[in-house]
């Protein structure tokens, strides 16, 4: 359907590559499933950007794109696995329900992406108030600075928090 | 309490504006509760435009989800964050002990404050320059401020008793009052004896004699004074309701847990405070009520007893993590 309106060299480079990405994914992901599907994301990619006038290397800058889509969703597996690994020590009675898991879990990558656009002060400072649940006075303490230093770093993490969920 | 400022002649909204302004709304609002004034303020700021309106709705719904992270999904985003520095400081750790030591020690004494903690099931009496004793109940850390001019500690995690009574036989010291802090609130003692637990959202007070005077948060100007035999629960925004307290003393003291009619899953909750590992109940035991005198030393002990007097039977998967099921 996409492909419809896509420049007709995203065809071709389709047909040509598919085939060797799926596989490639797939070898480094352990999973044929998964590997097709990122494959298919890496050419879903492809639309929103303009193909280079002369794509010599087209295995190169197809890799390129997958490896950005691999580590990505490698970075989200290792946050998945830890939020279960940490399930798992709760006992049943306790679990959350499937709803309630997808929300946080949701809520922690954005969190997570947001964190590595932040200066490293302020990442420690969001870690300490959101998810220790120290105060912002006790923060202060804990790291040695100002509470108006902790106060301004947590307005700049709200903030990119903001322009993550725009 | 820093406000965001709004120009009185409101240029026409800018996206980029709205957001800077919304996040210090945010920072405002994650400090505590609003008062009348600026949830006025807020109202009239949301209402600018859609996009402001837009922005908040967003802010809040971030706000709300931040404020249900489970201490399973912080545990996780903590486990997968790169902790350089704390890697290093361990390496280091192993290096050179007594170096480290030394260094704590130097910059504690340059910001005149002294940490003292206790582990899980410890229990240890401190005493302060003035004379006053601080007792640390289990996994409790408190901050002793060494200022010349005021006496003060902050409590950081678990509860404290605190005892200023016996400083009536030194006059000199006895006009000034300690301060003990935790969150943004104040508690200002003067011969008095209390016990403080800090809590999430709210902190826990009881007097056994004298009066103390609790300044909470900025949000409350005037202070609210406890007198002996009474207890409160407070926050950062307010004082609750002042009760009667029915006992003399803090039992965890001595090494014992008190439960007059307790619900289960508090006594639970309780004993986990002593105990490393978890314990853990089934929805169907919940509505148990627990009355006795047990053990805080020898919880597995509690554990047992607790099977004597109530129909719940106790199940160790691990000496860590125990299920109390009916039996």
């Amino acid at each position: 359907m996409h492909r419809a309106v896509a420049p007709p060299s995203i065809d071709l480079l389709y047909h040509e590559h598919q085939p060797w990405l799926t596989t490639w994914l797939s070898r480094k992901l352990n999973c044929r499933n998964l590997g097709a599907d990122l494959a298919q994301d890496t050419f879903v990619r492809l639309l929103d950007r303009r193909l280079p006038a002369d794509l010599r290397a087209p295995r190169a800058y197809l890799t390129t794109i997958a490896k950005g889509l691999l580590s990505n969703h490698l970075r989200r597996q290792k946050l998945e696995d830890a939020y279960l690994l940490a399930l798992a020590a709760l006992p049943e009675p306790t679990q959350p329900s499937p709803e309630e898991r997808a929300i946080l879990l949701e809520t922690l990558h954005v969190i997570n992406d947001v964190l590595d656009g932040l200066p490293a002060q302020a990442r420690q400072v969001f870690l300490l108030s959101q998810c220790d649940g120290l105060t912002y006075a006790d923060t202060a303490v804990r790291l040695g600075v100002s509470l108006r230093t902790v106060k301004r770093h947590m307005a700049l993490s709200f903030h990119h928090c903001l322009v993550a969920l725009a | 309490m820093n406000r965001p400022r709004h120009p009185r002649h409101a240029p026409p909204p800018n996206a980029a504006d709205i957001l800077k302004e919304a996040s210090q709304w945010m920072l405002r609002v994650s400090e505590g509760p609003l008062d009348a004034r600026e949830r006025a303020v807020l109202a009239e700021w949301r209402a600018r435009s859609a996009e402001h309106e837009r922005t908040w709705r967003r802010a809040e719904q971030l706000l709300a989800r931040l404020g249900a992270l489970t201490p399973a999904a912080a545990a996780a985003l903590k486990a997968v964050r790169p902790r350089r520095r704390a890697t290093r400081r361990l390496v280091w750790l192993a290096a050179t002990p007594t170096m480290l030591w030394a260094a704590c020690r130097s910059a504690r004494h340059a910001w005149h404050e002294q940490c003292e903690h206790t582990g899980i099931g410890e229990r240890r009496t401190v005493t302060l320059s003035d004379g006053s004793l601080v007792t640390l109940n289990t996994d409790t850390e408190i901050l002793i401020e060494r200022d010349a001019d005021t006496h003060g500690l902050r409590l950081l995690r678990g509860d404290i008793l605190v005892d200023t009574a016996h400083r009536h036989a030194a006059p000199a010291s006895s006009t000034r009052r300690l301060r003990v802090r935790v969150g943004q609130s104040a508690i200002l003692a003067r011969a008095t004896r209390f016990e403080l637990r800090q809590g999430r959202p709210r902190h826990q007070l009881a007097v056994f004699s004298g009066e103390v005077e609790i300044r909470a948060g900025a949000a409350m100007p005037i202070p609210a004074r406890i007198g002996a035999g009474q207890q409160a629960l407070f926050s950062d925004a307010q004082v609750g309701s002042i009760m009667p307290l029915h006992r003399r003393d803090a039992a965890w003291r001595e090494g014992r847990l008190v439960a007059h009619g307790m619900p289960l899953p508090q006594f639970l909750g309780e004993l986990e405070r002593y105990r490393g590992g978890t314990l853990r109940w089934r929805d169907d035991v919940a509505g148990l009520k627990v009355s006795g005198d047990f053990s805080l030393a020898d919880t597995d002990l509690s554990l047992a007893l607790l099977e004597k007097a109530l129909p719940v039977r106790v199940r160790y998967f691990t000496r860590y993590w125990v299920l109390v099921v009916p039996s």
